[in-house]
């Protein structure tokens, strides 16, 4: 990709120094900073890092891969890997919904509200259509989700390409629409309560609906990952292989220069938002259809997914191949430290929760940091004397 | 280009490094890691003596530490784990997506007893016990209807035979808030800012109108609900809009939301009414707390089991009329006058006499 700009002439080490900076070793040092900041805070409270770590790492289940695990502790690592990647389905489309508008030089921070949005249209969808056979009934019940996660997307891309309004503060203001609707839709006396009348809650989803479970139980594992990975796929051939891949990211690039080559700008604004915001909505409607297949008023509130899903597209550097290793970091760290997987001998239930929250936090810092670090290395190479002068011409 | 065509697969190599060093550092692998878990057991087998039953908690959204309603439920698991030398943890739900696999971890972690806290997590429980029929639970604000038979999914909550529902008539500590809020008014106007609308929260509210009416039927009622029991910002506005409409006694019944409609009437001189617990460390706005016996009743529901006299399939109340000498009330402040005190007692009184039944429910 072109905007990683080479360092100049410099030698092999400077450049491939400078191309992988960018690329792969600061996602992976930040992460390794924020887990090591992590610890320190960890030894701070009293524990022993190492011994949490280890906890973490045994909560995630990601020791299933280990063949040497076996027995009660193999049946438990399969119960939690189930979990991590139950949770890695929606963060990695959620993730995608920030990434897709990256590339176009914007900041979707709406995808809760365009996961909201794509919920309850498949949870619409879902609980109406009676009869529809299994396979159909959920290919519609997806197809709204992602439809109605489009054009919340697009409504903030709209305002941006017509009026020029922010889609920082549009997006933001949606997703409080979402979450209000969605309040009012389910809540007591709402127009879709569900037939409880004391509860806040919606109509179960028809079993016709429902997204085929493919490993365990309560919750299971189901297929809804193997839709987060074709996602990828899509994510990864739109951007790089299609006409309008090329045009959101010229956009992305320079909006300038994209509007003097004749690409529409305003277009590409709507489209790249439309598409993240079917992204997101896709992430909501798999988690209806795969584990959660209600919704009560109370959900709303605690559901921050979209927002470890800017993390994730930050660490994945809205690559695919990085938005699927960071889903799988985030998705595995977020399970592991549940205070269900860590034991309280080992780390307090009350801190773990937290501890989560502050390696992802740590973890968005480094890798804006990394942006620092790229600036001081190049900075360096052209204080050089005889480098500075041989701009990059070389291609 | 070739360069960065090999990013991707370079990314894969790293972080496949990570996760091997990560596993590395589990020592021994399998056997440290395991260690982790297998320590729980034999910590606990070196505690003074051999804990009657193990019981796993799991919280209801809203954080550990709201000051209120999962704090005060695990304190009646900490109290029995002191007097009744039971053993077991908590596990925290962040959001309802975690109530499932919480309950599920419960059960297989081997617990004699889970007790479910919260209102929303019904559904969850049922769900789970109904798989788990050698474990018993207990659901703190959960209702269990008559009929044994679930008759599917979200129907009218039915029996589970090894579940027992916890109530709270909440709507007599309401009724003698109400009273507070009446007698110490200036403006004529006090408001209840709730949580969820659901039934144990309503229960409050409708008790607390209904003990202001009592008093004083001229005194204006406001009402409104954060739809939230965990962003205090979102209680905090509704109490500072309550105020600037003239209340000058908010009543809060929204969990750790709720602490910022305290805060709302600190901030604009007006009194405010805890809730579930003691909230007097807000500030002196707090003029009262209006109490709910989850200690007692997570104590009490823990002691059953350890007696041997658990019994699921009913509810247990805990009202007054069953616990006449549990607090309704935290002490008062200075604010509340003498004459408002003795019209709370008489209440209390009669409500122990069955001459006053607050309603549970309002229009």
């Amino acid at each position: 990709m072109a905007d990683e700009p080479r360092a100049s002439t410099g030698s092999a080490v400077t450049e491939w120094f400078s191309t992988r900076i960018g690329g792969v070793l600061v996602p992976v040092a930040a992460t390794a900073l924020a887990f090591l900041i992590g610890g320190l805070v960890v030894a701070i409270t009293g524990n022993n890092p190492i011994t949490a770590y280890k906890a973490i790492f045994a909560g995630t289940g990601l020791n299933w891969f280990f063949p040497w695990v076996s027995g009660d502790a193999r049946a438990d690592a399969a119960n939690d890997l189930q979990q991590t990647l139950i949770l890695m389905a929606p963060l990695i489309l959620t993730g995608l919904a920030v990434a897709f508008a990256f590339r176009c030089g914007l900041f979707n921070i709406g995808g809760q509200g365009q996961y909201w949005v794509g919920f309850i249209a498949a949870l619409y969808v879902a609980t109406n259509l009676e009869g529809t056979p299994r396979p159909l009934h959920v290919l519609l019940a997806i197809v709204a989700a992602i439809v109605a996660g489009g054009i919340w997307g697009g409504i903030a891309g709209a305002l941006k390409a017509t009026v020029g309004a922010h889609e920082v503060i549009t997006t933001i203001m949606l997703n409080w629409i979402a979450i209000f609707g969605g309040t009012y839709l389910y809540e007591i006396g709402g127009p879709l309560q569900g037939p409880q009348e004391s509860i806040p809650r919606s109509d179960e989803v028809f079993e016709s609906a429902e997204l085929w479970p493919i490993w365990g139980s309560l919750p299971a594992l189901h297929a809804g990952i193997f839709i987060a990975l074709f996602a990828l796929v899509v994510y990864s051939v739109i951007l790089n292989r299609t006409t309008l891949g090329f045009e959101v990211r010229a956009v992305g690039f320079n909006p300038e220069a994209a509007r003097y080559s004749g690409i529409s700008v305003s277009k590409n604004y709507f489209l790249a938002l439309a598409i993240s915001g079917a992204f997101a909505g896709l992430a909501g409607g798999i988690d209806l259809l795969g584990f959660k297949f209600s919704v009560d008023v109370g959900d709303f509130g605690t559901n921050f997914i979209a927002f470890t899903g800017i993390a994730v597209a930050l660490l994945g550097r809205t690559r695919a191949v990085g938005i699927l290793f960071a889903a799988l970091l985030f998705a595995a760290l977020e399970v592991g430290t549940s205070t269900r997987q860590l034991d309280p001998e080992v780390f307090e239930p009350a801190l773990a929760v937290d501890l989560a929250t502050m390696i992802q936090a740590l973890v968005i810092f480094f890798v804006g940091a990394e942006l620092l670090i790229v600036y001081i290395w190049r900075a360096r190479t052209l204080l050089r004397p005889g480098q500075a002068a041989q701009p990059e011409l070389k291609q | 280009m070739n360069a960065t065509r090999k990013l991707p697969w370079l990314l894969v190599l790293l972080v496949t490094l990570v996760l091997a060093l990560v596993a590395a550092g589990c020592g021994g692998d399998d056997d440290d890691g395991e260690a982790g878990e297998d320590t729980a057991p034999a910590d606990t087998s070196e505690a003074p003596a051999e804990p009657a039953i193990s019981v796993g908690m799991v919280s209801d959204t809203g954080g550990l530490d709201d000051r209120g309603f999962n704090e005060f439920s695990i304190a009646g698991f900490e109290r029995a784990q002191e007097e009744l030398g039971v053993d077991g943890r908590v596990y925290v739900s962040e959001s309802g997506d975690d109530y499932l696999p919480n309950l599920t971890a419960a059960v297989d972690d081997g617990h004699d007893l889970v007790i479910a806290i919260g209102f929303l997590i019904q559904p969850s429980v049922v769900e789970v016990a109904t798989e788990a029929t050698d474990v018993n639970f207990a659901g703190v604000d959960q209702f269990y209807g008559e009929e044994p038979d679930c008759g599917g999914e979200n129907q009218s909550p039915c029996t589970v035979p090894n579940v027992v529902g916890l109530q709270f008539p909440s709507e007599e500590a309401g009724y003698l808030a109400g009273i507070v809020a009446a007698g110490v008014t200036k403006t004529g106007t006090v408001s209840t800012v709730g949580g969820i609308k659901i039934p144990p929260v309503d229960n409050w509210i409708a008790g607390f109108r209904q003990g202001v009416k009592d008093t004083n039927p001229d005194i204006k009622l406001l009402n409104a609900y954060s739809q939230d029991f965990v962003d205090a910002a979102k209680c905090k506005e509704i109490a500072l809009d309550q105020i600037s409409q003239g209340s000058d006694v908010v009543f809060q019944v929204a969990g750790q939301c709720g602490l910022g409609a305290l805060d709302a009437a600190g901030e604009k001189g007006v009194y405010a009414i805890g809730v579930d617990a003691d909230q007097s460390f807000a500030g002196p706005q707090v003029i009262t707390s209006a109490l709910k016996p989850l200690e007692l009743a997570v104590f009490e529901t823990i002691r059953s089991a350890v007696d041997g006299t658990f019994q699921g399939g009913t509810n247990r109340f805990f009202g007054i009329e069953e616990y006449p000498d549990a607090e309704l009330l935290a002490p008062f402040t200075d604010a509340v006058p003498a004459d408002v005190q003795a019209a709370v007692e008489e209440a209390t009184q009669a409500m122990i006499n069955g001459e006053i039944d607050p309603p549970a429910t309002f229009d």
